[in-house]
C-alpha cells in the first residue's frame, strides 16, 4: 500500500509539473554554483601555488643573514580541499594566510570578509547552500499539499474507508516525496562524486559522507513538512505553516545562536590578548619568574652546562641561544593564552553544535562544513601546523647563528642557499575524515535524533490525523 | 470617504478576530526588541574595549610620565635620562585611533564585526598584518548579526507578505467577493483600500520598534535627528516597495495559496538568490587578491632599502622630506647608526610599499564598487547599505576611519621624526602636547537619497505594472 502511495505522489508531482519546474531552477542554480565553486577553486589554488612556489624560491635562492632572514620569514597558504568548492563554508571569515616570522606569532590573516562590504552578508551560492537552503524550500513546496489536499478533496474519507491506516498514508506520502528528492539530486550527488574521484581521490570517503548526511537531512525535511501538513486545517495553512518553520530554523535560528553563543562566552579583545602576551612575555606565565630573570637563569645554565664563566668563552654565540630561549617561552605564553580563546571559541561552536538538536539545519551545516574542511576545527587544524612549522623554521635559524656564528651576532654573518635549502618546505596534510566526523559527532547525533524524533512524531501525527 | 472608513472599520474588526495575524504582529515585535537588545550589546561591548583602550593609554601614559622622576635606584635613572626620546615613546605611548561607532550602529552592526575599530598609531606602516583584527568565532561573523536592520530588511516584508497575500483571493475563497463586486467603487479601489489598511498597521508596528530601538540606543537629541528621518525615511520607503510587490501580485488575481508562493518567490529572489548569485559573480569577475605578490615585493623592498648607502638614503630622506632638512648632519648622517638611516629607510620602505600596496586596494576598492552597482539590483542589499550608510558601519564607514588613521598617522610620524632626526628627547610636560586621533563623522544625506532611488524606481517599476495588468483586465472584461 505504501508503494501505491508513493506511487501516485510521484506521478501527481509530475502531472502539475511542480517537481519539474523546481528540479529546473535548482539544476540552473546548481550549475552556477557549481561552475562559480570550480572557477573560484581553481583559481585560489593556482594563486596558493604560484604564491607557495615563489616563497619558497625567495627563501632558498636568499643569501642573507638568518637573524635578517626570519625577521621577514616567510608565507605560508591554507589550501583548499576539492569538496571546499561546494561548501566553502568559513574560508571567507578565517583568513587563509600564515606568515612565519621571528619574535612575533602570527595568526592567520587576510580573510576576504575584510576586503567584502555588506553584500558579502547575504550569503554565498554554494552546492550547501543550495542543499542547505532551497533543497528544503523545494521539499516544502513538493509537500505541503500532501496530506491537506487529500483532506481538502475528501479523498482521505475514500482512503480511510479502504482500510488505509493513517500511519501507511503518511508513510507512503514520505516514501513518494523522498524518492521525488532523491531522484532530483541523486544525479548532482553523482557528479559530485565523480568529480572527487577524478580530482582528489582521497577526498572520496568525505565527499560520500557528505552526500549521505544530506540525503538523511532530507528524509528528516520530507517527514517533518508532510507531518505538517498532515497537521494542518488546510494545505494554505500547511504552506505558511512550512514556510515559517523555514524562516525560523533557517533564517532566523543560525544569527540568533551565533549571537547567543559569543553572549555565554564572551572572547577578549585584541587589545587585551597582545596585552596579555606582551605581559606575559615580559612579566612571565604564573609562577615564572621576568624575563630579565628568566634570561639571567639560562646565561648561568649555558655556562654551567659549558663549565665557563663568562660568555665571552662560551665556543658559540650565546644571542643565538638567547634569541631561540626567547622564542621557547614566547611559543609557551602564546599556546597558553591563545589556548584560552580557542577553548572559548570551542565552547561557543560547541553551543551551536547542542543547538542542532532543536534545528536540524545547524546540524547540518555544521557537519557539511566539517566533510569540506571549511569549519573552524580544520581552520585550527592548519593553524596548529602552521605553528609548529614556525617554531622549527625559527629554532633552526636561531639555532645557526648559536653554533655557525662565532662573531656574536655580526650582521655581516651570511648564509647562503646550502643551507636554506636544508630547511624543510612546510607541507599540510588533511585530516581524515574520521577526525572530521568525530569533531562533529554531536551534529550527527543531532541529525540521527532528528530521525528519530521525526519517526516518532509521525507516528503520533498519524492517530491524530483529521478527517475533516 | 465613506467607503474608506467603512473598509478601515471592517479590516480593523477582521484583524482583532484574526489571531494568526496578531500573533504574526506580535511575535514581529518581540523579535524586533530582541533584536535591538542583540545590536546594542555587540556595540556596547566595542564601546568597553575602546573604553579599556583609553584607560590603558592613560596608565601607560602615567608611566611614561613617571619615568623622568623615578630616580630610587641606578637602572630607574638610567631609564629616566631616556624617559624622552622620541623612539621611546612611539613605541611605549602609541595613540589609540578608535572608531567610536555611532548610536545607529546598535541597530545595524554592518562591518563592525569583521572590521577593526581600533588601531593604536606608530610611525610606522606595516601593510603586511591585519594584527589588529579582532578576535572572533568565524561562525559568528558567518551567522550575521541580528540586529534591527535585519529584521527590517529579512523580516518585515515576510511579515508584510503574510498580512497581503490574502487580501484578494480570501474574499472570494470566503465567497465575499460576489457582495464587492456589487459596492459602487470598484474591485481595485477596495483592493488598495483594504492594503492601505494593512500599511497602516505595519507603519505603527515599525514606528513603534523603531522608537523602541532610538530610545534603547539613545539616539536622542537634534543632532540624530536628520539621521531619525533618514532611517525612518528610507524604512518607510521599502514598506512602500514591498506593498507594491504585494500590490501587482494580488492584482494578478490568484489563488491565496499562489499568491502567497509567488510573494514568498519574489522574497526568495531578492533576499536569497539575487545577492547569492552577485557574489557568485563578485568573486569570478573581481576575487580578492591574494597579497601575495605585496609581501614578495615588500621583502624585496626590505632589502634593496636596507642595502642603500647610508649617505645615498639620506640624501633621498632629504628630498623627499625637505621638512626636516634643518636637522641635516652629513657625519652622522652617512653611517647606519644614524638617525636619518634608520628613518630614511622606514620613509623609503613605506613609500615603495604604499605605492604597491595602493595598486591592490584599489582593486579591491574597484571590487566593492561594483559590488554597490550590483546591490541596486535588490532593494533588499540596498536597504542593508542604506542602513550601515546612516550608523557608519558598513565598509565605507570603515574606510573613512581608514583614510583620517592615515592623515593621523602622517601626523604622528611627522610629530616623532622631527624629534627622531634632531636627536630632542620628549621633555615631561611635552607629553601631555602629543596629537590626539578624532573622528568626524559625517553622515552624507545626499548619498543616501541618491541610494534609495534604486527602490523608488522598484516601488514604480511595480506599481506600473499593477497599473498596466488593471487596464489588460479591464480591457479583456469590455471585450
Amino acid at each position: 500500500m505504501i508503494r501505491t502511495i508513493a506511487k501516485n505522489e510521484i506521478i501527481s508531482a509530475f502531472r502539475n509539473k511542480t517537481a519539474l519546474w523546481l528540479a529546473i531552477i535548482f539544476y540552473l542554480l546548481a550549475i552556477v554554483a557549481a561552475l562559480g565553486g570550480w572557477k573560484n577553486f581553481s583559481t585560489a589554488t593556482q594563486q596558493r601555488r604560484q604564491a607557495k612556489e615563489m616563497f619558497r624560491h625567495q627563501w632558498v635562492e636568499q643569501q642573507a643573514n638568518p637573524h635578517s632572514a626570519a625577521h621577514f620569514g616567510t608565507y605560508l597558504f591554507k589550501p583548499f580541499t576539492f569538496i571546499s568548492l561546494f561548501d566553502t563554508g568559513l574560508n571567507n571569515y578565517t583568513g587563509n594566510t600564515y606568515r612565519v616570522e621571528a619574535h612575533n606569532q602570527a595568526e592567520m590573516n587576510h580573510a576576504v570578509a575584510q576586503d567584502s562590504d555588506t553584500e558579502m552578508r547575504f550569503g554565498e551560492l554554494t552546492i550547501a547552500s543550495l542543499f542547505q537552503l532551497f533543497m528544503p524550500l523545494l521539499i516544502i513546496f513538493l509537500c505541503f499539499r500532501s496530506v491537506s489536499a487529500e483532506r481538502e478533496n475528501q479523498t482521505i474519507k475514500l482512503l480511510f474507508a479502504q482500510g488505509l491506516k493513517p500511519s501507511t498514508l503518511l508513510c507512503g506520502k514520505i516514501t513518494g516525496n523522498y524518492l521525488l528528492v532523491t531522484a532530483i539530486i541523486l544525479p548532482a550527488m553523482l557528479m559530485m562524486l565523480i568529480a572527487t574521484a577524478i580530482r582528489e581521490p582521497g577526498m572520496l570517503a568525505r565527499m560520500s559522507y557528505f552526500n549521505l548526511g544530506y540525503l538523511l537531512y532530507f528524509l528528516i525535511l520530507t517527514a517533518v513538512f508532510v507531518g505538517i501538513s498532515a497537521l494542518a486545517k488546510s494545505s494554505k495553512n500547511a504552506l505558511i505553516s512550512s514556510l515559517g518553520v523555514w524562516v525560523l530554523c533557517f533564517v532566523m535560528a543560525p544569527r540568533l545562536v551565533a549571537g547567543f553563543s559569543s553572549r555565554l562566552y564572551p572572547l577578549p579583545s585584541r587589545g587585551e590578548f597582545n596585552k596579555m602576551i606582551e605581559t606575559a612575555n615580559s612579566k612571565g606565565l604564573q609562577g615564572d619568574k621576568d624575563r630579565t630573570e628568566r634570561q639571567k637563569d639560562y646565561l648561568k645554565e649555558v655556562l654551567s652546562r659549558y663549565k665557563v664563566d663568562s660568555v665571552s668563552q662560551l665556543p658559540l654565540n650565546f644571542n643565538g641561544l638567547r634569541m631561540q630561549y626567547g622564542e621557547d617561552y614566547l611559543s609557551k605564553v602564546y599556546l597558553t593564552i591563545n589556548g584560552q580563546v580557542e577553548e572559548s571559541i570551542g565552547k561557543q561552536q560547541h553551543i551551536e553544535r547542542l543547538f542542532g538538536f532543536l534545528d536540524p539545519f545547524i546540524a547540518m551545516q555544521q557537519l557539511s562544513r566539517a566533510l569540506a574542511g571549511t569549519d573552524y576545527n580544520h581552520h585550527i587544524h592548519f593553524h596548529k601546523q602552521a605553528q609548529v612549522y614556525r617554531d622549527e623554521f625559527i629554532r633552526k635559524l636561531n639555532l645557526n647563528m648559536a653554533y655557525e656564528d662565532r662573531n656574536n651576532l655580526r650582521s655581516d654573518y651570511k648564509v647562503g642557499p646550502a643551507f636554506f635549502k636544508t630547511m624543510e618546505d612546510f607541507s599540510y596534510s588533511q585530516p581524515e575524515a574520521n577526525w572530521a566526523g568525530c569533531k562533529h559527532q554531536l551534529s550527527l547525533y543531532a541529525l540521527l535524533f532528528w530521525l528519530g524524533i521525526t519517526a516518532l512524531a509521525i507516528g503520533l501525527i498519524s492517530k491524530k490525523i483529521a478527517i475533516n | 470617504m465613506n467607503l474608506f472608513k467603512t473598509i478601515f472599520r471592517f479590516e480593523w474588526i477582521q484583524l482583532k478576530r484574526q489571531y494568526a495575524q496578531l500573533f504574526a504582529l506580535a511575535l514581529f515585535l518581540i523579535i524586533g526588541c530582541y533584536a535591538v537588545y542583540s545590536g546594542s550589546s555587540v556595540i556596547k561591548h566595542q564601546k568597553t574595549v575602546i573604553d579599556t583602550l583609553n584607560q590603558q593609554y592613560n596608565s601607560d601614559y602615567e608611566l611614561a610620565v613617571r619615568k623622568f622622576t623615578d630616580t630610587l635606584t641606578p637602572e630607574s635613572k638610567a631609564q629616566a635620562a631616556n624617559a624622552g626620546v622620541p623612539q621611546a615613546i612611539d613605541f611605549r605611548l602609541p595613540p589609540v585611533a578608535s572608531n567610536q561607532p555611532k548610536g545607529f550602529a546598535s541597530l545595524a552592526v554592518g562591518q563592525r564585526d569583521v572590521n577593526p575599530y581600533y588601531q593604536k598609531v606608530r610611525s610606522q606602516v606595516d601593510f603586511l598584518d591585519n594584527g589588529n583584527m579582532e578576535l572572533s568565532n568565524p561562525s559568528t561573523l558567518s551567522a550575521g548579526n541580528f540586529d534591527l536592520s535585519f529584521v527590517l530588511v529579512y523580516l518585515l516584508p515576510l511579515l508584510i507578505i503574510t498580512l497581503c497575500y490574502g487580501s484578494y483571493a480570501e474574499e472570494k475563497e470566503q465567497g465575499t467577493y460576489a457582495l464587492l463586486t456589487i459596492q459602487s467603487a470598484s474591485i481595485s479601489r477596495i483592493m488598495i483600500y483594504k492594503l492601505l489598511f494593512r500599511a497602516a498597521v505595519v507603519l505603527v508596528v515599525t514606528g513603534l520598534l523603531s522608537s523602541i530601538a532610538f530610545i534603547a540606543a539613545e539616539i536622542i537629541g537634534a543632532t540624530s535627528l536628520s539621521d531619525i528621518l533618514l532611517w525612518s525615511y528610507i524604512t518607510l520607503m521599502y514598506i512602500a516597495f514591498w506593498f507594491a510587490v504585494c500590490y501587482f501580485f494580488i492584482q494578478l488575481k490568484n489563488s491565496s495559496i499562489a499568491t502567497a508562493l509567488k510573494l514568498v518567490g519574489v522574497w526568495l529572489f531578492f533576499l536569497i538568490a539575487l545577492p547569492s548569485i552577485t557574489n557568485a559573480y563578485l568573486s569570478l569577475a573581481n576575487p580578492v587578491p591574494l597579497r601575495a605578490d605585496l609581501a614578495s615585493f615588500a621583502r624585496h623592498a626590505a632589502e634593496e632599502v636596507w642595502e642603500t648607502k647610508p649617505a645615498a638614503l639620506a640624501a633621498l630622506f632629504n628630498k623627499n622630506n625637505p621638512q626636516y632638512n634643518s636637522s641635516i648632519n652629513p657625519a652622522k648622517d652617512s653611517t647606519q647608526n644614524g638617525q636619518r638611516f634608520i628613518v630614511g629607510y622606514y620613509d623609503l620602505l613605506e613609500r615603495k610599499v604604499s605605492g604597491y600596496a595602493k595598486a591592490i586596494n584599489d582593486e579591491i576598492e574597484a571590487r566593492n564598487a561594483q559590488a554597490q552597482l550590483l546591490a541596486k539590483f535588490s532593494p533588499s542589499v540596498t536597504m542593508q547599505y542604506l542602513y550601515n550608510a546612516i550608523a557608519q558601519s558598513g565598509r565605507d564607514g570603515h574606510m573613512d576611519f581608514q583614510r583620517q588613521l592615515s592623515v593621523f598617522q602622517k601626523k604622528w610620524k611627522h610629530h616623532i621624526y622631527s624629534r627622531q632626526l634632531a636627536e630632542v628627547n620628549f621633555t615631561r610636560e611635552e607629553l601631555k602636547d602629543l596629537p590626539k586621533f578624532t573622528k568626524a563623522n559625517p553622515t552624507s544625506s545626499t548619498e543616501i537619497l541618491k541610494g534609495s532611488l534604486s527602490i523608488w524606481a522598484g516601488l514604480m517599476l511595480f506599481l506600473l505594472l499593477a497599473n498596466w495588468n488593471g487596464k489588460r483586465e479591464s480591457s479583456s472584461i469590455n471585450l
